[in-house]
């Protein structure tokens, strides 16, 4: 079926213009289609032919279809540079929309749409109302694009003329590929405004539902990406969606099964049967591993998001590690994404196999790949502990094989190894150093350096290693420089010999007066000042012992990761972005903002509209009445009488546990939460009428964030969210922030569960925390919170006696303080011992002492720091003292916060 | 006067920004004049630094700040006000941190996702009035820098579909949303194809300047797709491979010469398959009953067929044969992966079934497989032996609600050659052909291979076409093989040794023997060396490894002909790769 068009491209050199105007003005049909071809051969080469636009428009009145797309597509191509002359075109347009043919109606409607001309665009609307109701389904899937187009150049006039009704009755054509069509250009159009137009309701779900066993391909992606911004009422609701989307695991198209897989994680989140949520990750497995045998650039797609999905859900390829071990032909970008998920999917179960392949892959030719691989090692060693060994043993072995970047990167990993598991591998110091003068890169160097100075007193020879580095100090990179400060400076103090002293003042020198490093000039006068001020400091500063570091192998934050995984398949997933980093379409619709013109929160379904305008589908879910941690109250309005007796018990303190001692609330009482006040966090003065109180909670060994929204404001509030800063415990949100919207003078309660050590503030511990919650409608309100730290105690804290006193001696006693409760009386020391048992802190031992008397508690904090607590006191009088010991004295004033609390109670 | 000077203003208006107090104030005890640079310097000096800083931070702040880019802030003016000239920063650096800060304050903020089109105003006008301090008015630009973002993106379409040379020029293009321009886009991708061995650029989704492009390699064509949204990529990428099928079937091959030759064909088909970014219709057989080349334009059926928007859009009605017949390959590909130990560390076995159907009307076709689940399921499990597939994949004609409730295969087929299902067998399989090489180097002089290969299937099938390749080093010269059986040929172009044997029946042994000279010079720097491994490529007729069987092919059509399936069995090898030892 060859064509023979490329004698098109080769017209005459000279005249080509006027020449080309003559043809096109032939009388022969035959030489007009000819020219015609010729100057869209010329447009497609990018010659202008534009001056050629009345010549080109007059052949536009042909029976002969090829020629009348010819002469359309050029008409989409220079309309716009021709405005005037496009109204020239809008007549036969006009008349080809009633043409009897519908590839001919369509066609006109198709292309209209693409002119973006305003002036064409009026003309355009009586067309396409008569198009979106055809007998032809071949054009009313056409015109339902065109609606979108038409949004995009002209918002106000699809509004105005009544397109939006008109493509929302599409919705339930009888046509498949119309109802898709439909869809897509209902989300886009949403997509692009701020009023709520496109909301997916129960009913058009099912419908949907429906359509999808009968639409192309394509419309099925269009219809499945759509739904999965639908949120399910309830579990049953969500099972009834799962099961009615999972046989597009079946497909054979990749992008239908991506689409299947994103709406069924969406649903699954609201699933709470644990049999139904293993079963289905049980189904996607097979299919997920299938997309593996797509094409390339599809298996990237897909990579990426399987990357997204085991750090949500790692049971669904636990089995599975070996279908990413690399092909050879594999392309390197493939492999790399491969790598990525082998790390996340290495356990204790599959790591030999595992690393068996990362040497392997090591002594690949391919640069990146291969330092990938020994990274891969590395990250392996830190997340595995019982397997750092043996990652360990690899990694000496490829630096046996002394190529240059292998040994580089292997010295890098090995550093994190060493902070991951300090005083454990350090004998293979030795021969690391050996390889110590084919180090070229910065990061390397630093690496090594940090170890030479980190470890010196168990290298015989650190001066001299460091002493080389010395002479090329100024040429160095900055991070080689501040190793190299850091490192001279710990040898010091480690040996404080001759040789070391002189090196010293070499560094010193360098880096205070020879550089313009701010960094490293300020480093090296803190050295100096501490040096010369007091060595013993220094070496506590210097020397003091680091935090073991934590495998965090690229995980993403948990809203950032719910927020991808709503977005699987899309650009958003690959890129693991929010889509608003890098779309930049500038939308010109937002005019319409302005007017007031629909109720916030009417009747008509309207209620969370606006946050689900504002946050797309991508949003975690800012609405959900079947949350377990929201619970709506609706405060009485304050002019009306008493509410009528509930005689409910209250659910609220039931839900939230608040309440401990059960009660029904009183009759006379307004349905207020019953529990004890929370603590004022923002008061309704500083936050614009938005009043936020909080506590930190602890319940069932998880702690929440017990948070009350009360809107004093005259607007409704919605699209909460809420940040945690950095803070000493690295306490965070684990989940999204469940508050559905809130009108005018009511207030909600939720109960965020909080994960702890994810952000974590470097500094002296505080229990200070700051806050940050927004919503769609106010600014950022930044506050704070002091946290009571009993809540972080384990249930896990008791301790044996025996354990109890061997953990006190095994404590140096610098790790003992004191502190004095004057004002405080324990009267009632059974009382006191329960309520310090209801935190978590546990009775071990009484003994008596004089008059006074002795308890002994213990308690535990994550990460199993055990905290052992010593009160003394006098029954019945004021002043209580107490001892705190644990290996972290530092944060012995927040414990102290944490036991006067408890003991004033 | 020195540029130092400077930063020491710069310092005072620093700490004016924190405090929103003036440079120099009155203190109303001691009623005297105290300079803000002290104030400043007094706040570090504190013993409880968070929260004197706190205490001095502009009340018009209120509690909307975070506190650490405060502390930030304050330490930069005391920097700048440092006693001594010297030690005072360069401006360059303050410049550096304050863009620190601001990064900083939105990498705390963005996992907010700015997510309200509406410009927020922090300071509503009453509240801070006439105090409204150039502080607020920064934390004011950063955090609308941050919230003048768009609505999540959710749907999204390509804004142009390109074509491109293998430089990267555009040959035709085909704008959908005017957003995107012909010139961007090829300066983008002629620039990005440059600098390809740069792994990290090689990716088939790249962003640029605002636009996301996706393309995929077809011989010497580029196909990309540009987008401003947040598109479905799989989708997207998915329809490029699609568009090569279509050109494919049109143009039998597509290449730059072909695009060329039918650019007009071209242009009808890029406005027919995708409209608005949006992928419509992408069935070569249906397009071509619309669309047509020169060659057949006769015929004119200028309306588009029912299939296109039908339920059914992958078959047209009236189609008539004069023989009804459908012929059916079953074929196997086994991928297997062996690694150095001699270990099979990954074996699978991806059938497809290949229908070519040349049947009239629209004929009903129900398909029965050895389907375990099925069989089981109707309690027969006694006949033969069943099957368990792990993940089946059907043509969109399949009906998969269908198969879903009670495993039937059932539906109308398209004209002409289609896959009609496909599915893969996780368990572990015995390599079909077991290949060992020892290869022994002797130093800097000359390398030999010994090769043993061994079929391991029953002895009644019989495996054809077998190409062994065998990876060589890049510098080996004068080959000298001998073989047991087939013919080996040294193909330096791959690194390779192939050897065929045009059959191999089962349970046989055959060797290899091969000499390579070594160049006696190597560089002195260990080079690692490519590590290719061998690769087999075989067909065994009549045979698979799964044992699935077609039952039955039932096909009924409203006119009662009868129509008879032609079953085929084949098996051959996928991704055989056998690391070398």
């Amino acid at each position: 079926m060859s064509g023979h068009d490329s004698k098109y491209f080769s017209t005459t050199k000279k005249g080509e213009i006027p020449e080309l105007k003559e043809e096109l003005n032939s009388q022969y049909k035959d030489k007009r289609k000819d020219a015609v071809k010729k100057v869209i051969a010329a447009m497609t080469v990018g010659k202008d032919v534009s001056s050629l636009f009345t010549d080109v428009v007059n052949c536009m009145q042909t029976e002969n279809l090829e020629l009348k797309k010819l002469v359309y597509l050029y008409l989409i191509n220079y309309a716009k540079s021709q405005p005037d002359l496009a109204i020239l075109a809008v007549n036969t347009f006009v008349k080809d929309s009633q043409d009897p043919n519908p590839l001919i109606r369509a066609l006109a409607v198709r292309t209209m749409g693409c002119i973006r001309v305003d002036k064409i665009t009026e003309y355009l609307c009586d067309p396409l109302q008569r198009c979106l109701k055809d007998d032809d389904p071949y054009v009313r899937k056409t015109a339902a694009i065109c609606v979108a187009k038409l949004f995009d150049i002209n918002a106000e006039l699809v509004e105005d003329r009544g397109f939006l009704d008109s493509l929302k009755d599409l919705i339930s054509d009888n046509n498949p590929m119309v109802v898709a069509n439909a869809v897509a250009a209902l989300a886009e159009i949403q997509e692009n405004s701020s009023r709520p137009i496109f909301e997916i309701t129960g009913h058009t779900l099912s419908k949907l539902l429906t359509a999808l066993n009968e639409c192309t391909e394509w419309g099925q992606v269009f219809i499945l990406d759509a739904l999965s911004k639908y949120k399910a009422a309830d579990a049953r609701e969500a099972e009834n969606i799962v099961e009615r989307v999972t046989p597009r695991l079946q497909h054979a198209n990749c992008a239908v099964v991506l689409s299947a897989v994103k709406m069924i994680l969406q649903q699954m989140e609201l699933i709470t049967s644990t049999d139904v949520v293993r079963n289905l990750c049980k189904k996607m497995a097979p299919p997920l591993v299938t997309l593996l045998s797509a094409e390339p650039e599809i298996q990237y797609v897909a990579l990426r998001n399987i990357n997204l999905i085991v750090q949500r859900r790692p049971t669904i390829l636990a089995h599975e590690i070996k279908v990413f071990f690399c092909k050879y032909n594999d392309p390197i970008y493939v492999k790399m994404e491969k790598l990525e998920i082998m790390i996340k999917l290495a356990s204790d179960r599959n790591i030999d196999q595992v690393l068996l392949e990362f040497k392997e892959y090591a002594t690949e030719v391919d640069v990146d790949f291969v330092r990938k691989a020994v990274r891969a090692i590395g990250r392996c060693a830190i997340k595995l502990e019982r397997a750092a060994e043996r990652c360990i043993s690899v990694l000496l072995e490829l630096i046996k094989i002394k190529v240059n970047y292998v040994v580089q990167e292997a010295i890098i990993v090995i550093k994190d190894i060493f902070r991951r598991y300090p005083n454990t591998y350090e004998s293979i110091i030795a021969t690391l150093c050996e390889s110590l003068d084919t180090l070229d890169e910065p990061e390397a160097k630093a690496s090594m350096i940090w170890i030479i100075g980190e470890y010196a007193e168990r290298i015989d020879n650190a001066d001299e290693l460091l002493e080389s580095f010395l002479e090329s100090f100024p040429e160095e990179p900055a991070q080689v420089q501040l190793q190299l400060l850091t490192a001279t400076v710990k040898l010091f103090l480690k040996k404080p010999t001759e040789g070391p002293q002189q090196m010293i003042q070499v560094v010193l020198n360098n880096a205070t007066v020879e550089t313009d490093n701010p960094d490293l000039r300020d480093r090296a006068y803190i050295y100096w000042r501490l040096l010369s001020t007091d060595p013993e400091a220094a070496k506590d500063v210097v020397l003091a012992e680091k935090p073991v570091i934590t495998d965090d192998s690229n995980q993403l934050d948990p809203s950032l990761l719910d927020e991808l995984l709503a977005n699987i398949a899309t650009l958003s997933s690959v890129y693991h972005k929010p889509p608003e980093a890098f779309v930049t379409r500038v939308k010109t619709t937002a005019q319409r903002i302005e007017e007031d013109d629909y109720p916030n929160g009417s009747e008509h379904g309207y209620s969370d509209a606006t946050s689900q305008v504002a946050d797309g589908a991508a949003s975690p879910p800012t609405t959900s009445s079947s949350s377990p941690y929201t619970a709506t109250t609706q405060s009485a309005p304050p002019a009306a009488a008493p509410a009528p007796a509930p005689q409910v018990p209250d659910l609220l303190g039931d839900l939230m546990g608040l309440d401990n001692s059960g009660a029904i609330v009183p009759a006379d009482q307004p349905a207020a939460p019953s529990s004890p006040p929370l603590p004022v966090l923002l008061p309704a003065s500083t936050g614009q009428g938005l009043q936020i109180s909080g506590q930190l909670t602890r319940q069932d060994g998880q702690i929440f964030y017990s948070l009350l929204f009360e809107n004093n404001s005259q607007i409704p509030l919605d699209g909460f969210m809420i940040q945690f800063n950095k803070n000493t415990f690295g306490l965070a949100a684990a989940g999204p922030l469940q508050v559905p919207q809130l009108q005018p003078g009511t207030s909600a309660m939720s109960l965020l569960p909080m994960v702890l050590f994810q952000n974590i503030s470097a500094g002296p511990p505080s229990s200070l925390m700051q806050i940050a919650v927004k919503n769609n409608q106010q600014p950022v309100w930044y506050f704070n919170d002091k946290m009571a730290v009993n809540v972080l105690f384990t249930e896990d804290g008791r301790m044996e006696r025996g354990s109890f006193l061997e953990t006190w001696r095994s404590l140096p006693d610098s790790n003992e303080i004191l502190k004095e409760f004057p004002g405080i009386v324990v009267s009632n020391p059974e009382a006191t011992l329960d309520r310090m048992a209801a935190s978590n802190m546990f009775f071990i031992a009484k003994r008596k002492h004089v008059n006074q008397d002795v308890f002994y508690f213990s308690a535990k904090i994550p990460q199993g720091v055990p905290i052992l607590i010593e009160l003394t006191t006098a029954i019945g009088n004021p002043g209580v003292k107490c001892a705190i010991k644990t290996p972290n004295p530092d944060m012995a004033p927040l414990f102290f916060e944490a036991v006067e609390t408890l003991l004033k109670a | 006067m020195t540029s130092k000077t400077d930063v020491y203003a710069f310092g005072v208006v620093l700490a004016e920004l924190v405090t929103g107090q003036r440079a120099l104030n009155r203190d109303k005890e001691t009623n005297r004049v105290k300079s803000l640079a002290t104030t400043i310097c007094t706040i570090f000096n504190e013993q409880e630094l968070e929260t004197a800083l706190q205490d001095n931070t502009d009340p018009n702040l209120k509690v909307r700040y975070p506190i650490e880019e405060v502390y930030k802030m304050a330490e930069l003016s005391r920097w700048c006000l440092s006693e001594e000239a010297e030690n005072r920063p360069e401006m360059r650096e303050t410049v550096q941190i304050l863009s620190q800060i601001a990064m900083s304050s939105i990498e705390w903020e963005a996992t907010f996702g700015g997510s309200s089109q509406k410009q927020l105003e922090p300071n509503v006008p009453g509240e801070v009035e006439s105090t409204f301090t150039t502080a607020a008015w920064i934390w004011c630009v950063i955090n609308q820098s941050l919230r003048a973002s768009f609505p999540r993106l959710m749907a999204g379409a390509a804004s142009a579909l390109f074509l491109l040379d293998i430089k990267g020029r555009v040959l035709i293009w085909r704008d959908y949303r005017g957003d995107v321009s012909s010139v961007q886009a090829e300066r983008f991708f002629t620039k990005f194809i440059e600098k390809e061995d740069d792994p990290q650029s090689q990716d088939p989704v790249v962003y640029d300047s605002g636009v996301t492009y996706m393309f995929i390699q077809h011989n010497n064509v580029y196909l990309m797709a540009a987008s401003r949204q947040n598109c479905n990529a799989a989708s997207l990428l998915l329809f490029l491979h699609r568009l090569v099928d279509v050109f494919k079937y049109y143009f039998e091959e597509l290449e730059e010469e072909s695009l060329r030759d039918n650019f007009v064909v071209v242009y009808e088909l890029l406005d027919e398959i995708m409209d608005f970014g949006f992928p419509q219709f992408t069935e070569a057989k249906i397009l071509s009953e619309f669309i047509k080349t020169d060659a057949y334009k006769m015929e004119v059926t200028q309306r588009p067929p029912m299939a296109v928007t039908n339920a059914v859009s992958w078959r047209s009605e009236g189609i008539q044969y004069k023989k009804n017949e459908v012929f059916l390959d079953v074929v196997e590909s086994v991928n297997i992966l062996v690694n150095s130990n001699g270990q099979i560390i990954r074996s699978d076995v991806v059938g497809a079934l290949k229908m070519r159907t040349y049947l009239s009307g629209m004929p009903e076709c129900k398909l029965g497989l050895n389907d375990k689940v099925l069989l089981e399921a109707q309690g027969r499990t006694s006949k033969g032996k069943a099957i368990d597939l792990d993940d089946i994949k059907f043509h969109q004609c399949v009906r998969l609600a269908r198969f879903e409730n009670d495993r039937t295969i059932s539906f109308i087929p398209p004209d002409g050659a289609f896959d009609l299902m496909t599915y893969r067998l996780s368990t572990q399989v015995k390599p079909l052909i077991w290949v060992e090489a020892q290869v022994e180097k002797h130093s800097r002089s000359r390398i030999e291979i010994t090769v043993k290969a061994r079929s391991q299937y029953k002895d009644r099938s019989t495996a054809t076409n077998v190409e062994i390749e065998l990876p060589v080093p890049a510098d080996a010269t004068n080959p000298n093989v001998r073989t047991s059986m087939g013919s080996a040929a040294y193909a330096p172009e791959n690194d390779a040794l192939v050897w065929k044997i045009k059959s191999f029946p089962g349970n046989k042994e055959y060797m290899l023997r091969a000499e390579f000279s070594l160049p006696s010079i190597t560089a002195e720097e260990p080079v690692p060396e490519r590590k290719a491994p061998i690769r087999v490529k075989f067909e065994i007729p009549y045979f698979t490894v799964s044992g699935i069987q077609v039952r039955y092919l039932k096909i009924i059509e409203k006119s009662g002909y009868h129509a008879l399936p032609w079953v085929r069995y084949i098996t051959k090898a996928g991704e055989y790769e056998l690391r070398l030892m």
